[in-house]
């Protein structure tokens, strides 16, 4: 018993010194699990430059409100813009969520709001 | 397109999603290339075709030849050989960033 008092004391210390430790000081940390510092503009554009290596779509019509209809873009083109965002942003994305996209802005949407895009 | 047996365009969609992704896990140039150009005519057969029984038949020809294509996939990715030169070349030594303390 007593060992186990002996024990469980410099855990108690510990703790409030701990808690004064960490609330003064700024302890170097990277964040590995927060979002990825991808911004808006950045998805945006590589997001424009996947569907302009698309030889079907028109440079001039490419806007993010534009639709994959608008663009030129079948169902079967749909699938391989999908395919060619999932290559640049290293992520797969289910089918459910690719069936939904029919605009630029939705590709630019579901990226910034997918964490592990990067 | 389809009657009721037939497979609806979504799972027609879903499919080719499925067959590319495998396609593209090739690690052989010449075999990635070929089999993603075959899918894409495969499927625009598909697309061309009317009759909804060929269009069935055709779907579950696909889906047999996906079965294929992953398992021929993995296989390649084992014994895929080096890159060819006319592909990306892997990055350079001091293009890949290394830890100071290394």
């Amino acid at each position: 018993m007593s060992f186990l008092r002996l024990a469980a004391r410099p855990a108690t210390f510990s703790r409030p010194f701990l808690n004064v430790y960490y609330s003064q000081r700024q302890l170097p940390a990277r964040w590995y699990s927060a979002a990825s510092g991808l911004t808006k503009e950045a998805i945006e554009n590589r997001v424009l430059s996947v569907f302009k290596g698309f030889e079907k779509v028109k440079a001039e019509q490419l806007v993010p409100s534009a639709s994959f209809k608008n663009l030129g873009l079948d169902s079967l083109d749909a699938v391989e813009v999908v395919m060619a965002v999932e290559e640049e942003f290293s992520i797969e994305i289910p089918d459910e969520a690719a069936d939904e996209m029919e605009t630029v802005e939705q590709v630019i949407k579901y990226i910034s709001e997918t964490p592990e895009a990067h | 397109m389809s009657g009721p047996a037939g497979p609806s365009k979504q799972m027609i969609l879903h499919l080719y999603h499925s067959a590319l992704r495998s396609s593209r896990s090739f690690s052989s140039y010449n075999f990635r290339n070929y089999f993603i150009r075959r899918t894409q005519d495969t499927f625009r057969s598909i697309q061309a075709e009317t009759d909804p029984s060929k269009v069935a038949t055709m779907y579950s020809d696909a889906m047999k030849e996906l079965v294929v294509l992953r398992r021929s996939a993995i296989v390649n990715q084992l014994y895929g050989g080096w890159k060819l030169a006319v592909e990306e070349p892997a990055p350079k030594d001091e293009d890949i960033l290394t830890r100071s303390d290394s």
